[in-house]
C-alpha cells in the first residue's frame, strides 16, 4: 500500500484560506447590496413653474384677506369661523381682539385687531382645473391684521403669511402690509414673499386685478388675481 | 389612467404569491400556487408598463444573482467512479433597505399617455410607493404635474410581501464520475395554474474536472456551466446561465471552496393593464429586463456527513446572495 506523508501545516494553511478569502470579500464589496429599485427625485421645478404656484396663493389671498375686514357675526365669542366655498374651500378661524395684538377679545365690529387662521391639519383647497383637469392645492394661512375701522371702507393690514403645498411641492409664503378693504376683491397695497422650490419671488398688490410677481433674478410676470393665471412680462414693472 | 386602482391581497396570499414568484418554494409549500399566481397578476394589471418595471424591479434584479447561486459544493469530480446525488438548494439575496420602496420620474410627458383626457398636456409622472417586496398595507400613488401643480393623483397597489430577502428553491440532482463529468439539472414538474398558465422550472449544466488530466495538484479543479429557465404562469419568463471555474480542498468530512463565475439573467413580463373603468383602454403590456449581474466570486464550505450539508456566499458585481444545499447520494 502507497503511503505518502505530508506535513499537516499544508492543510492549516490551506483551513485559512477560506477565512482569509471571505474576510477579504467582505471588506471589498462589503455584506450590503447595492439599491436596484428606482430612487428617482422629485423634478425640479422651474421659476416658471414657481411663479405659477405664486399666483395661485395671490389669488386665493384676493379670497381670504377680505374676510378680516368683512366677517360680521352677531355673537360674542373667543373664536369665530368662517367657510370658504368654491374655488378655495374650507374653514377659516378668527380672534378679535381690542388693543392690538395680545389685547383683549373683542367681537369682530369692535375689534382693531385679528388673527385669521387655518386649523393644524385643515387647509384650505384650492381645486385647479387646467383644461378640464383637476388638481389640488392645499394653503395654510396665519395672518395678523390691523384694523381700520375709521377708513371708508373698512380695511385690515394683513402680515403674517403660511404655507403651500401641491403634492411633493412645498414652499411658504409671508405677507407685509397687504391692505384689503372690505368690499373688495383685489388688495390695494402690500407685498407677498414667496419662496418655494430654491426662488423668491415677491408680489406686489396695487388694487386692480392683477398683481406683479418679481422674481430675485428680475423676472417679472402678471398675475390675473380672478384665475390665477401668470404670464410672463416682457418689461420688469 | 393607466396606473390606479387599490389591491386588497391577504397578507397570506401575498406571501404565498412571493414564494411563487421567487421561484418554486411552491412545492414545499404546496397548493399555494394558483393563489399565487392569481396574487401577482391582479396587482399587475391595476398599473401600467413603467409602474409595473419599478414596482418589480428587485425581483427582477435578485433573480439572476439567485439562481446562479449555488452551481457545485467541491470542485472534486472522479473520473473512473460513479457519483449521484439528488436534493434541495436554497438561495437569497438580501434586498437593500431602500428597495422596499420605489420612486420613479417620467418627466416632460404628454399626459395623455395617462388619461385621454390630458392629451397634449406636457408636464411631469411622479410614481412612488412600496416595491413588490414593500409594505403590504401601504398603497403606492402616481401623481402629475402641470405648471408646478398637482394635475391628478391616483393610488396603485401594495407591495406583495414585506420582505428585504427574495428567495428561490430549487430541488436539484447530479450524476457524473466517468472521465471528470458531472450533469446536473433542476427541474420542478409543469404546474397548471388555471387561466394564468403554467408554472415550470428547468435548468441544466455540465461540470469537469482537470485533475485527472493535470495530476498532483494540491486542489480540484473544475469548470462548467448552467442555463435554466423560469416560467412563472403567463406573467414571468426567465433565463439565467453562468459559466464558472472553482477550486476545492478536502480535509476528511469538511471541503472549502471557491470560484469565479461570468453569468447573466433575462426576464420577460407579459400581463393585460385592466383600466378599472373604461375597457377600451385596457392594453397588453409586454418588457424584457436584462439582469444586471455579470460576474461573482463564491466562497463555501460543504460538511460531508451522511449528507452534503453545503453552505456558501456570492459576492456579485452587483449583488451578494447567500444559498445553501443538501444533497443525498454518493
Amino acid at each position: 500500500m502507497k503511503h505518502t506523508h505530508r506535513s499537516p501545516w499544508r492543510d492549516y494553511l490551506t483551513l485559512l484560506i477560506l477565512p482569509t478569502l471571505l474576510i477579504g470579500a467582505l471588506a471589498l464589496g462589503g455584506c450590503s447590496n447595492d439599491s436596484v429599485a428606482p430612487q428617482d427625485e422629485v423634478p425640479a421645478l422651474s421659476v416658471d413653474e414657481v411663479a405659477n404656484q405664486a399666483g395661485w396663493v395671490a389669488m386665493a389671498t384676493g379670497i381670504v384677506g377680505p374676510q378680516t375686514v368683512e366677517f360680521t357675526a352677531k355673537s360674542d365669542k373667543n373664536s369665530y369661523e368662517y367657510a370658504f366655498t368654491g374655488n378655495v374651500a374650507g374653514v377659516v378661524h378668527l380672534d378679535f381682539f381690542s388693543g392690538g395684538a395680545g389685547g383683549t377679545s373683542a367681537t369682530p365690529s369692535e375689534a382693531d385687531y385679528v388673527d385669521l387662521y387655518t386649523a393644524d391639519g385643515a387647509p384650505l383647497v384650492i381645486t385647479v382645473g387646467i383644461e378640464g383637469l383637476e388638481g389640488t392645492i392645499l394653503l395654510t394661512f396665519a395672518m395678523a391684521a390691523d384694523l381700520d375701522r375709521a377708513a371708508d371702507p373698512d380695511e385690515a393690514t394683513i402680515n403674517g403669511g403660511g404655507t403651500f403645498a401641491s403634492g411633493p411641492y412645498a414652499a411658504s409664503f409671508e405677507f407685509n402690509g397687504v391692505v384689503v378693504g372690505n368690499g373688495s376683491s383685489y388688495p390695494s397695497a402690500g407685498t407677498m414673499v414667496f419662496t418655494g422650490s430654491g426662488f423668491v419671488m415677491t408680489v406686489t398688490f396695487d388694487g386692480d386685478n392683477t398683481a406683479n410677481l418679481l422674481t430675485g433674478d428680475g423676472q417679472a410676470y402678471t398675475i390675473d388675481l380672478d384665475t390665477g393665471e401668470v404670464t410672463e412680462a416682457l418689461v420688469p414693472q | 389612467m393607466r396606473v390606479f386602482a387599490k389591491g386588497h391581497r391577504n397578507r397570506r396570499g401575498r406571501s404565498a404569491a412571493c414564494l411563487l414568484l421567487a421561484g418554486l418554494v411552491c412545492l414545499l409549500v404546496g397548493g399555494a400556487e394558483r393563489a399565487a399566481a392569481q396574487d401577482v397578476e391582479e396587482l399587475l394589471t391595476q398599473v401600467g408598463e413603467d409602474y409595473a418595471v419599478a414596482y418589480s424591479s428587485p425581483f427582477l434584479y435578485s433573480f439572476g444573482p439567485n439562481a446562479n447561486s449555488n452551481m457545485y459544493s467541491t470542485a472534486h469530480i472522479p473520473w473512473t467512479r460513479i457519483v449521484f446525488g439528488i436534493g434541495v438548494k436554497g438561495m437569497t439575496t438580501q434586498l437593500n433597505e431602500t428597495d422596499q420602496t420605489f420612486s420613479k420620474v417620467i418627466e416632460n410627458v404628454d399626459l395623455g399617455a395617462y388619461d385621454p383626457a390630458l392629451a397634449g398636456q406636457f408636464g411631469d409622472v411622479f410614481m412612488s410607493g412600496p416595491t413588490i417586496f414593500g409594505s403590504t398595507s401601504t398603497n403606492g400613488r402616481v401623481q402629475g404635474f402641470y405648471n408646478g401643480v398637482e394635475v391628478f393623483n391616483a393610488e396603485t397597489i401594495p407591495g406583495l410581501v414585506d420582505s428585504r430577502w427574495s428567495p428561490l428553491v430549487a430541488p436539484e440532482a447530479y450524476v457524473g464520475g466517468v472521465f471528470g463529468l458531472k450533469a446536473t439539472v433542476r427541474y420542478l414538474p409543469e404546474i397548471d395554474t388555471g387561466s394564468y398558465g403554467k408554472t415550470k422550472y428547468f435548468g441544466y449544466g455540465l461540470q469537469w474536472n482537470v485533475n485527472g488530466i493535470l495530476k498532483n495538484l494540491p486542489v480540484d479543479i473544475m469548470a462548467g456551466f448552467f442555463t435554466q429557465e423560469l416560467d412563472v404562469g403567463t406573467i414571468y419568463q426567465s433565463e439565467a446561465s453562468t459559466y464558472f471555474a472553482a477550486v476545492s480542498k478536502s480535509f476528511t468530512m469538511l471541503t472549502v471552496y471557491g470560484g469565479l463565475a461570468a453569468e447573466d439573467s433575462k426576464m420577460d413580463v407579459a400581463y393585460e393593464f385592466i383600466h378599472p373603468s373604461d375597457p377600451t383602454l385596457n392594453s397588453d403590456v409586454n418588457f424584457s429586463i436584462d439582469g444586471i449581474q455579470t460576474s461573482r466570486f463564491t466562497l463555501g464550505v460543504t460538511l460531508d456527513f451522511l449528507a452534503k450539508l453545503n453552505v456558501e456566499a456570492g459576492f456579485g458585481n452587483k449583488l451578494t446572495s447567500y444559498s445553501a444545499g443538501l444533497m443525498f447520494g454518493l
